[in-house]
């Protein structure tokens, strides 16, 4: 196709555009969009012949109108969401029958952006409300359902991984001896204590220093109750206890005069 | 009261190159076995063993004199025991021990390296050095012994021989300290 031809072929849809205008919304033709069915308008299977560039595209999206914007939605999303119902287990298509009024108001309301939905794999309702509510919050109070997931299959019907379970406790010790008993092995017999004769004890032989004290190491009030009656023993240390030598020297004076007595 | 220890720094002197030794790097000295000892006292007169004894006193009040100084640091029995005891052994007589029964002064030398004549050698030393750091004449009278021990009782000259002789009869140590204290202070058993 040569350049002339482009342009004519171009400047044919931009009639045809033109035309168009003051026709009655073709996305309203999607109302009867189903996940079943799903026809592309006339016109834009018409288009789609047209071999076009995408710069040349791109050219062409600042001349065109928020209307016209809207009319090439269900052309540039309708297969994307397509693939997305089809892709849909049985549950959640059931689900998404069940709400499909609410889908095809959202279809017919004008959106400013509603392409995106379908790229990031959220269902056209979905997207409408992220739109809508121009909020960057994520809501996951709704995902479940949403997908089709939640409602159809229960929490309790999804079993969980081996390593997201968690030991429970014993309700009772005798169930908390039940389990123990089924993990650990008890032996039922213990073997026999040792028997037959046995190693006589060696025979401890007395060191010489362990023999009796001798006077080097009496004490002093053993030595003298050996020898001295209570009384004596009294008044021996009462008296030595008395005596408190200041110096050594008072205690040598003290020391010979000892043993002066008859 | 601490007591300062017995400085035994440069005690023996070593003149490897001479061939000498020294006490405090001017007393001439010499290191004998003790073998060689043992094998002298088993021969010799008890006068002659008790006269090396009195000379090894002499030496160890010296070299209490010669560290202490002045007499009176010497204030009370730990500091005796620790200057005179760090002195006897330097010169290898044994571990000094001193202890008061009452008012009896009782000596002990322990780990004594002779074996012939130990008994008559530490009784002299004892004497010795008393008279020469105190100026009182004493007498040490053996009350026990055995191999490397001696037990001594510090009396005056006049009443060795009694004490000696109640030694000689069998009294025990606690029997003989009571005659000790006969009659003395009122005490009267």
């Amino acid at each position: 196709m040569s350049v002339q031809e482009k342009i004519a072929a171009l400047e044919g849809l931009l009639v045809r555009i033109e035309a168009n205008r003051t026709r009655p919304r073709v996305v309203a033709a999607a109302a009867t969009f189903s996940t079943q069915v799903l026809e592309a308008p006339p016109d834009l299977i018409e288009a789609e012949d047209v071999e076009l560039f995408d710069d040349e595209i791109v050219e062409l999206v600042p001349e065109s109108t928020p209307a016209a914007a809207s009319e090439s939605i269900p052309a540039a999303s309708a297969p994307r969401v397509l693939e997305l119902k089809l892709s849909a287990p049985p549950l959640a298509s059931e689900a998404a029958a069940g709400s499909s009024a609410e889908l095809e108001a959202d279809l017919t309301q004008p959106e400013p952006a509603p392409v995106e939905a379908p790229i990031s794999g959220e269902t056209p309702s979905q997207a409408g409300r992220h739109t809508e509510s121009e909020s960057l919050e994520t809501d996951f109070s709704d995902v479940g359902s949403s997908m089709g997931v939640g409602e159809a299959v229960p929490v309790d019907a999804e079993e969980a991984t081996a390593s997201s379970k968690r030991s429970k406790l014993p309700a009772s010790m005798s169930e908390a001896l039940a389990e123990a008993a089924k993990t650990r092995e008890i032996p039922l017999k213990t073997p026999p204590p040792e028997s037959g004769p046995q190693a006589a004890t060696p025979q401890v032989q007395m060191p010489p220093q362990a023999r009796l004290p001798s006077l080097l190491s009496e004490e002093p009030e053993e030595a003298v109750k050996r020898s001295l009656s209570e009384v004596q023993v009294v008044r021996l240390v009462s008296e030595a206890r008395a005596f408190r030598p200041q110096t050594f020297v008072e205690l040598l004076d003290a020391t010979l005069r000892l043993g002066r007595g008859d | 009261m601490t007591q300062p220890a017995f400085d035994a720094a440069g005690a023996l002197h070593f003149d490897l190159a001479r061939g000498n030794l020294t006490l405090d790097g001017k007393v001439p000295a010499i290191a004998v076995p003790t073998s060689a000892l043992d094998a002298l006292f088993k021969r010799a007169p008890a006068d002659i063993v008790e006269g090396f004894g009195k000379r090894l006193g002499n030496q160890a009040a010296d070299l209490v004199r010669d560290r202490v100084g002045d007499r009176k640091l010497l204030l009370d029995l730990e500091a005796v025991n620790e200057q005179l005891g760090g002195a006897l052994a330097l010169l290898g007589l044994g571990d000094l021990q001193m202890e008061r029964w009452g008012m009896a002064l009782v000596v002990k030398l322990k780990s004594m390296t002779l074996r012939s004549g130990h008994v008559a050698i530490a009784r002299s030393a004892l004497e010795s050095a008393f008279f020469q750091l105190f100026e009182r004449p004493v007498k040490a009278v053996a009350v026990a012994h055995d191999e490397t021990s001696v037990k001594l009782v510090v009396v005056a000259p006049e009443v060795a021989a009694k004490v000696e002789a109640w030694v000689a009869q069998g009294l025990s140590f606690g029997e003989l300290l009571n005659q000790l204290h006969v009659g003395t202070n009122g005490v009267s058993v």
